[in-house]
């Protein structure tokens, strides 16, 4: 397994932004038509909040991603200089 | 044709809505729809080619795919409502204006009732308030035609579409056997049985179609399968061992 850590951590940061951008753009509030048709947009407030949740699970996967790739590195790392003692 | 109206026949001046209102919320929805655009282009492009190697990737792209196809289609819906919503405003707000246009008309002949109903004159066709009258009324009806169209159009634009395209890909669901990220781990331990299928979550539209399992990105015990990339470490292990 191959990780870039500098772009996993830079897409990470970009979803993360995007997430909070889309959460607080999706609390658009209620127009006053007129008619009592309740939220009428609440399906889209709704949908626009279900993408936010879907980037912050990807930037949270990358970031599992990210560290297990770094502890295996760490790992691999630690027993290159056992070797070296040996 | 000239129709004589029953004392009843009162029209009334008031517009319901509030246009600016409805602009405020069809500029936020703009935006959404420009957040919405930005993200679906990201999650395309990381889905197209990213840094991603090994078993996870699959998982990972497939979802950058699924979550960009969303966003993209939402945007273009939340962008389609923006504009009716705005057109409804400019018609609420245009109507208000006709029927202004007829309270002037109605007020010097004492046709305006609480300032927010006209009236009908007695019908004498020769009087000056029946004519008053009748031009008043015939504005109030052209007022209310463009309100009703107004509405018409804000009503189909709120009808429901799916918010999934067709041509969405991938038709199957992210891989559902589970991609564990091939790292160092403890002893394997027996595969868990899958998860019981859950209930879609409160909130969930149901024009969506079936939940898709969320990603399955997540480092977890399992070794990985014969012929997959392994980590340095592991491999060094195994060389040893």
């Amino acid at each position: 397994m191959h990780v870039d850590y500098p772009e996993t951590d830079r897409v990470s940061r970009r979803l993360d932004h995007l997430e909070r951008e889309l959460t607080a753009r999706a609390a658009f509030g209620v127009p006053d038509t007129g008619r009592p048709e309740g939220d009428p947009l609440a399906d889209v407030e709704r949908a626009a909040l279900d993408v936010a949740r879907r980037l912050a699970r990807l930037a949270r996967a990358l970031g599992e991603v990210e560290l297990t790739a770094r502890e295996a590195d760490a790992a691999h790392a630690a027993r290159l200089g056992g070797l070296g003692d040996w | 044709m000239d129709t004589v109206r029953s004392a009843d026949a009162t029209r009334s001046l008031v517009v319901r809505g509030d246009p600016e209102s409805c602009r405020l919320v069809a500029r936020a929805l703009r935006d959404l729809a420009e957040t919405l655009d930005e993200a679906a282009g990201f999650l395309r492009r990381r889905a197209d080619r990213d840094h991603a190697e090994g078993r996870w990737a699959g998982a990972y792209h497939a979802q950058c795919r699924r979550s960009g196809n969303e966003a993209q289609h939402l945007a273009a819906r939340a962008a389609r409502l923006a504009s009716a919503l705005a057109a409804l405003a400019d018609a609420l707000e245009r109507s208000q204006q006709v029927l202004d246009a007829a309270a002037a008309i109605a007020v010097p002949h004492a046709l305006v009732v609480d300032g927010r109903l006209i009236a009908p004159a007695d019908p004498d066709r020769d009087s000056p308030s029946w004519v008053a009258w009748r031009e008043a009324d015939a504005l109030v009806t052209q007022a209310r035609r463009i309100e009703r169209d107004a509405r018409r159009a804000w009503a189909d634009a709120l009808l429901p579409d799916a918010l999934l395209p067709d041509d969405r890909e991938p038709t199957t669901p992210a891989p559902r056997d589970p991609v564990p990220l091939p790292v160092p781990c403890p002893p394997p331990t027996p595969t868990p049985p899958r998860d019981p299928p859950r209930e879609p979550p409160r909130g969930h539209d149901p024009r969506l179609g079936p939940r898709q399992p969320d990603l399955d990105i997540v480092p977890c015990g399992l070794r990985p399968a014969p012929g997959v990339d392994l980590p340095a470490g592991e491999e060094a292990d195994r060389v040893r061992g």
